[in-house]
């Protein structure tokens, strides 16, 4: 920020190939491979006026094309997207300990699959009842906020553990409804979270919700810094605080739902990754925000690789990231790391 | 710059939370260009209500509030902030942002809703925390420094936003002796260069050393407004806090220095604030 550039530029750098690298490897990994030299020339034989020889077998660019592509592309929106929308989160309620969760977004979100599926819906159906219920979950929070006379942000925290402990019990008793055989299974396991149904559908139905959550979140981002101090301050200085809150309330909980939608409860990303980019990349949200972006990106895409490699049987993502998240929170919680000092 | 025999104007201003007891009753003053008001009164009176008035903060107000010449009610949060801008008590940040990204977000009201500092608000931050001297701070971290410094970073601030009216909720109540003297001194020249400076403190001994105004409130109300030195005196101060006090005035390097101690007869505060 100030003239001193505190090697952010080459830590971005790093970053940045981190992240073009982490694609590479996964599209390459799995277990039909695809040699990087296919990889490359496939995507260029799609390019327009490029018309080289295919030497590769059909059957490569169908995995790549129909289930490496999207599940690459989808661990890196919905992990951009959950670190988005907790660096957010942390900001406005200006509490380090925030998950993009806060609102209801991935209860409500798993009570609409959970309702969806004990319907009887069919994939899509889950996904876009899942959406529309994260969305609901939030909205019904933030209303509730509005008539509350406390202070703004602790009325928000407080809605918001109301409506999510709601929709869980409701979550709950369609659990004790479902049949047993098929349906308990399917709500149980969609809400884990994994990836590995992600289908192309999958990848356009979040993408312009998230595209629509990212813009103007990468936009205002030097606002979010105001969003971290005392709301007289932030007033006084000119800033419409109350405004800017409902952008990042409507921006993250696209994000969330959106994310939660496709891939169930992935839990810690939203939590750690802005801990982890404070630390590396200072407190302003003109770098915060693309650092966690790129960097919670190449996290979601590091683990999910793990999650459907590590055994045969695929693990859910959402185990491993608790069982990832879990001790490097204790650390962080024990070592301070990028709380107060 | 404009200078304004009255930059601010309030006029039978009345405020309330519920309406069966005010908050504020009937208040009028007006304060000239760069003068220090001091703003005494017991906890409770009715203050830091006055300061989010004055800020635009409280908007239900009867009466009406002017500043540089304009209803505040018709002013909306970025003109607000070209007047007036507000130092609080302290700010305990909760992340550990650089003096220098904390003292720029005073410029947010010069910006464009999408806009970030350039090099013109850098320019306009590093003036400020030269004005102030702490320069030397500017890429500390905001929770590495002292309360004393962080003080002046946030008046560092309050001049990047770039208003002539500074309001200030007792920004000494958390430092030691040494730091509130050097914090006021700080405040004292920027009221000699035109900043008009209200600041609500506990402590008359600052308003009898630097306040070249006194508005005394108790009980909601208006109970003495004029030039520091004719009005401030042992009547008010007692019968503000209910105390029985000796001012005194020392000579210090050739000028007169006033200060209070406390008499020895001392009633219970609680009986005579009411």
């Amino acid at each position: 920020m100030s003239k001193k550039d505190n090697g952010y530029t080459i830590k971005f750098l790093i970053l940045i190939a981190a992240f073009l690298a982490a694609i590479i490897i996964s599209v390459v990994l799995g277990r039909y491979a695809v040699s990087v030299d296919d990889f490359f020339k496939i995507l260029w034989s799609r390019l327009p006026f490029t018309d080289p020889d295919q030497t590769w077998e059909p059957v490569t660019e169908k995995v790549l094309f129909e289930i490496r592509l999207p599940r690459v592309a989808a661990a890196l929106l919905i992990g951009a997207s959950l670190s988005m929308a907790g660096v957010c989160y942390q900001g406005m309620f200006r509490n380090p300990l925030v998950s993009p969760d806060i609102l209801g977004a991935s209860t409500g979100a798993g009570f609409g699959a959970a309702l969806a599926i004990l319907l009887g819906a069919g994939y899509f159906l889950i996904s876009s009842m899942a959406f529309l219920f994260g969305i609901s979950a939030v909205l019904l929070a933030y209303a509730v906020s509005r008539f509350s006379k406390t202070n703004e942000t602790l009325a928000m925290i407080l809605s918001g553990m109301v409506i999510s402990s709601l929709f869980s019990a409701g979550t709950s008793f369609i659990k004790l409804v479902a049949d047993t055989d098929d349906q308990l299974p399917a709500i149980t396991y969609w809400l884990m979270g994994q990836l590995s149904s992600i289908k192309v559908p999958d990848v356009k139905f979040i993408i312009i919700p998230m595209a629509i959550g990212m813009i103007p979140l990468i936009f205002i981002r030097w606002r979010l810094n105001l969003l971290t101090i005392e709301e007289e301050t932030s007033k006084s200085v000119g800033v419409n605080i109350t405004l800017l809150r409902l952008i990042v309330v409507i921006c993250a909980t696209l994000l969330t739902a959106a994310a939660v939608s496709v891939s169930g409860m992935i839990g810690w990303i939203g939590l750690i990754i802005p801990h982890l980019c404070r630390m590396i990349y200072g407190y302003d949200y003109r770098r915060l925000i693309p650092a966690t972006a790129l960097f919670g990106a190449t996290f979601l895409l590091v683990v999910d690789d793990v999650a459907r490699m590590a055994t045969t049987a695929e693990i859910p993502i959402g185990i491993l990231t608790s069982f990832l998240g879990a001790p490097l929170f204790l650390y962080l919680l024990i070592t301070g790391g990028g709380m107060k000092k | 710059m404009i200078s304004y025999n009255n930059i601010i104007k309030v006029d039978h201003l009345t405020f309330s939370y519920d309406p069966s007891n005010a908050v504020l009753d009937d208040i009028s003053f007006e304060l000239g260009t760069g003068q220090l008001v001091a703003v005494l009164g017991p906890n409770g009176a009715g203050k830091s209500t006055l300061f989010k008035c004055l800020l635009g903060l409280l908007k239900r107000y009867q009466g009406s509030i002017y500043m540089e010449g304009r209803d505040i009610k018709e002013l909306n949060r970025k003109q607000m902030a070209a007047i007036a801008a507000y130092i609080p008590q302290s700010e305990t940040p909760v992340f550990n942002y650089s003096v220098m990204d904390s003292v720029l977000m005073g410029t947010t009201g010069m910006l464009s809703p999408l806009q970030a500092p350039g090099a013109e608000q850098i320019e306009i931050a590093k003036q400020a925390l030269a004005y102030l001297d702490i320069e030397y701070m500017a890429d500390r971290g905001i929770n590495e420094i002292s309360g004393g410094e962080r003080q002046l970073a946030l008046l560092a601030r309050a001049m990047a936003q770039r208003a002539r009216v500074l309001i200030m909720d007792e920004p000494t109540a958390n430092l030691d002796y040494g730091n509130q003297q050097h914090v006021l001194r700080h405040i004292q020249k920027m009221a000699q260069n035109g900043y008009t400076i209200l600041l609500s403190t506990h402590n008359p001994e600052h308003a009898l050393q630097y306040a070249t105004h006194v508005l005394a409130i108790k009980d909601h109300k208006i109970l003495a407004n004029g030039n520091a030195k004719t009005i401030l005196n042992e009547e008010l101060i007692k019968s503000i806090y209910g105390l029985d006090v000796k001012v005194l005035e020392v000579e210090v390097g050739g000028s007169i220095v006033r200060s209070c101690v406390p008499a020895k007869k001392t009633e219970s505060p609680r009986e005579s604030s009411r």
